[in-house]
């Protein structure tokens, strides 16, 4: 297949996917759960322009539907497109956020937040976040510095120092968190265990208005570093050889995919399989050229969580899963469904 | 001739991992030039390429590409200026071999990384010299060994560089192979003025194809001119 | 409709939300601080109150205000008639839920900060109580009832069970504090979970004339170390909990335990389960029937 024809593909999917993350928004919030039962309320954008922010059905539209509708597409997003540059980084198909370790830092630091006594933690929404942000960004700062030390080439980061290092950080990081955990009260340690599962729950408006402009940030810098990014197909050496600082880039681009992934389990909790399975899904459709998959994998991650998160709420009303249930059960067969097609074809 | 500089410019260079394997080693290249790195294991032979590809650190010396220092240079302005192609394939055999030479323009895309019409050129041009439009689809995994070094090389020339470094270009294919290939880079050298280091193995194989020779070994580097008899004419 | 309402909509919401309507200062409102130090104001007694923990559940049933109650959650069972309101699971609360059923009140216990956050943003009056101790229970038991316009039969409730309480401190007076180790859930055997310093059931046990070994805890909930246990020797054992698989009550599982069968108060068959949980767990006006039972357990003799 040559290159445009992929180009032409990957647009495609990207504005067929994008029309139905706008759907699926829209259903998500015209769903709701309603005294045990599930509600349908297509006229909600009409009513909403009509009341204002008034009535208390307003209110649950704004927010609490909506508000958790757009997060899920952030949330989905960031995962996916961590995933996706850890991947291309390592030439690994299964790096992912968890792997390398950095989602269980942000999920440390957020048991770390509750296990403080409770009046520091009641007293802001923002410090979930920014611990959540704080332990991926750590996280990713230790894999980095570790891995440094273990790559080969003196002090030069190497892929497979990366792996390693984050496999240990992973399990530093779990053996913490079951340590904090036991010091929990029996309601707090159900909470935060539901939390690791996988959540998105109740976030204000402010708070997804800042975590969309730094994801924002952090794509904008990633698509314009999309063909340097490229370069590493070509191995460091090659990368360096047409003119990228590899070492530098890595380290720059392994950073932002920690902040991604932070912003992501701030808003999420600890969602598996997103940044594993749709940029697989991703690289499938449209290949691996970081100038085309960037946008795709940012929607499909988005359509991916917004599609699971609604099920997650409604599927036994007015009881809620966990999201991260769904985002394996809808991933996972895709994935296998993916890999058989292209075995078949003969193609690794 | 003598008022443009040459292409290589090198002098009293040391270089090394950490400590000088190698020192004051000097020479200079001028357009269209050919010079084969020859010598046993060890010696440095890489090393050298790899820091005159600006891959490891200087430490001592000056190294200039048409005047330019190269060590003042950013890794793009160098990467515009010498295309190095190592010894070891470490290239994803998920590309086909139109992304890989495509991937030679990394160094000429702006801000958005989008390639235009001189990029597509580039790459066009760079592929028909290799003799591989028709392959220009096939992924690299699909495709044999030399047609792959075929690839990479093509991958080089859409850099556009005035310097090419190839190190140990023809190591592991079979002597057909190596006379495709060999052919290749001399007509090359002939229609695009391309200036040549290489790393050769083979000392008859190193004095039939290039200019002159860099012998190195235990008492340091040493030039040496090859002659003319030494060639042997292009297969029929 | 002009173009003016969506547009100050979406304006609202990037300033992070306005409030659209201000607070009324009616004459006869009702203002409340709840365990948290929020304040919680209503216009009226409560009509329609969402009860998310039992012991919030028996307090409204007990002070009258039970036709109130429009939604629990699903481990209030008491009283019968609790059980035929609609319920809800309170560690994932759903807002778009619990606002079906427009309620005025929502009481919590247990607090999981986001999802009250989100009720409140909703406007919502939430109220956290978390009684720690029986004096916390009357003070919640007075919150309620002004919540919902029922100050008198709450002071008399209050009156009744501060009697009773008295009475069982009489009773006990001067006897021999006998060691008891609470076990509140000894699912992990090895790790059973019990109270410690701050808990109103060490409270209980204290004035059910008792000492919990495990008083000198900093935290109201924890688990333990069996050896701990073992190696303290209680005198008593309290098993509130029932052993999911099997049924079986405390003296039972508590024989086929290793280690655990060769303590005395085991052998001796000195171990109390036969109170139910729900008594001593729930820090409500069932708290003091927990309290007598708990009494005559540790001191029959005081009740001839």
């Amino acid at each position: 297949m040559s290159a445009s024809v992929r180009t032409r593909r990957s647009m495609a999917w990207t504005l067929g996917l994008a029309l139905l993350l706008l759907l699926a928004t829209w259903l998500s919030i015209a769903l709701g759960s309603l005294r045990g039962g599930v509600v349908f309320e297509p006229g909600w954008l009409s009513s909403l322009t009509a009341d204002g922010d008034g009535s208390l059905h307003a209110k649950v539209l704004l927010f609490w539907r909506a508000p958790r509708a757009v997060a899920s597409i952030i949330v989905g997003a960031c995962l996916a497109v961590a995933g996706l540059v850890l991947q291309g980084l390592t030439r690994n198909p299964l790096a992912d956020p968890y792997l390398l370790g950095i989602s269980g830092g942000a999920g440390l630091a957020v048991v770390l937040l509750h296990a403080l006594p409770a009046l520091v933690v009641d007293s802001g929404w923002w410090l979930v976040p920014i611990a959540a942000f704080t332990g991926a960004q750590g996280a990713g700062l230790l894999v980095l510095g570790i891995g440094r030390s273990w790559g080969t080439g003196g002090g030069r980061l190497s892929v497979l120092g990366l792996l390693l290092a984050g496999i240990v950080v992973n399990a530093f990081c779990a053996a913490l968190m079951s340590f904090l955990l036991v010091r929990f009260d029996p309601f707090r340690l159900r909470i935060t265990t539901l939390w690791l599962a996988g959540g998105i729950g109740f976030t204000r408006w402010e708070q997804l208005m800042l975590v969309a402009l730094l994801a924002l940030a952090a794509w904008i810098y990633l698509r314009i570093s999309a063909h340097r990014l490229n370069a590493f197909a070509l191995g460091t050496t090659g990368a360096v050889a047409v003119g990228v600082d590899a070492h530098r880039l890595l380290h720059r681009a392994a950073l932002v995919s920690s902040l991604l992934t932070g912003l992501g389990v701030s808003l999420g909790g600890l969602l598996g399989y997103v940044g594993l399975i749709v940029p697989h899904v991703v690289r499938r459709l449209a290949g691996s050229d970081f100038r085309s998959t960037l946008l795709l994998t940012a929607v499909a991650g988005g359509l991916l969580v917004a599609v699971a998160d609604t099920v997650a709420r409604l599927a036994l009303a007015p009881e809620e899963l966990p999201v991260g249930v769904l985002t394996a059960l809808i991933g996972c067969p895709v994935l296998l469904l993916l890999l058989r097609v292209q075995l078949r074809r003969g193609a690794p | 001739m003598s008022h443009t500089p040459p292409t290589l410019e090198v002098a009293d260079l040391s270089c090394g991992h950490g400590a000088a394997l190698l020192s004051q080693v000097s020479f200079s290249l001028s357009r269209g030039e050919a010079l084969a790195i020859v010598g046993p294991n060890g010696a440095g032979k890489t090393t050298l390429l790899r820091t005159l590809a600006g891959q490891l650190p200087l430490l001592g010396g000056t190294i200039r590409v048409d005047g330019v220092d190269l060590t003042r240079l950013s890794a793009i302005q160098r990467a515009r200026r010498v295309a190095f192609l190592s010894q070891d394939d470490a290239v994803d055999p998920g590309l086909t071999v139109e992304e890989l030479v495509q991937l030679g323009r990394t160094p000429h895309l702006g801000l958005w990384g989008r390639p235009g019409p001189r990029d597509d050129n580039a790459v066009g041009q760079a592929l028909s010299a290799c003799q591989l439009t028709e392959l220009a689809h096939r992924g690299l995994d699909h495709i044999s060994g030399g047609e792959r070094q075929r690839a990479r090389i093509a991958m080089t020339l859409a850099q556009q560089t005035a310097l090419l470094l190839l190190d140990e270009p023809v190591t592991h294919l079979d002597l057909r192979r190596r006379m495709e290939l060999f052919e290749l880079l001399s007509s090359l050298r002939e229609q695009r003025q391309l200036t040549l280091l290489m790393v050769l193995h083979d000392l008859p194989e190193a004095y039939r194809e290039a200019d002159r020779v860099l012998v190195l070994g235990e008492a340091g580097a040493s030039l040496v001119p090859a002659s003319p008899e030494h060639r042997i004419p292009p297969l029929g | 409709m002009t173009m003016a309402r969506p547009i100050h909509l979406v304006c609202c919401l990037l300033c992070g939300g306005c409030p659209t309507t201000p607070a009324r200062p009616a004459a006869s409102q009702i203002q409340i601080t709840d365990d948290h130090g929020h304040t919680v104001s209503l216009a009226h007694p409560a009509r329609r109150i969402v009860s998310l923990s039992p012991s919030n559940t028996e307090i409204l049933f007990a002070v009258g205000c039970s036709e109130r109650v429009v939604l629990r959650d699903r481990l209030s069972s008491f009283p019968e008639a609790a059980r035929r309101l609609p319920a809800t699971n309170p560690f994932q609360l759903s807002p778009d839920h619990v606002a079906g059923f427009s309620p005025d009140l929502v009481l919590l216990t247990h607090a999981d900060s986001s999802r009250v956050e989100a009720l409140r943003r909703l406007g919502l009056a939430v109220a956290i109580l978390e009684p720690r101790s029986l004096d916390a229970v009357y003070n919640d038991i007075h919150v309620i009832a002004r919540l919902c316009g029922s100050g008198p039969r709450a002071r008399r409730l209050v009156q009744r069970l501060k009697r009773r309480v008295q009475a069982v401190v009489q009773r006990v007076r001067g006897r021999a504090r006998p060691s008891v180790f609470i076990e509140t859930d000894g699912t992990d055997s090895l790790k059973p979970w019990t109270c410690g310093r701050g808990s109103f059931v060490d409270q209980i046990v204290r004035l059910a004339g008792g000492r919990s070994v495990t008083a000198t805890l900093d935290r109201p909930f924890a688990q333990v170390n069996a050896e701990e246990i073992i190696a303290a020797n209680p005198d008593v054992i309290l098993a509130m909990g029932v052993d999911r698989q099997s049924g079986a009550r405390g003296l039972q599982r508590l024989r086929s335990r290793q280690g655990w069968s060769s303590l005395e108060a085991v052998r001796q068959g000195r171990v109390i389960d036969t109170i139910d949980a729900d008594l001593l767990s729930r820090p409500g006006p069932r708290l003091v029937d927990g309290l007598e039972a708990l009494a005559r357990a540790l001191h029959p003799a005081a009740w001839p």
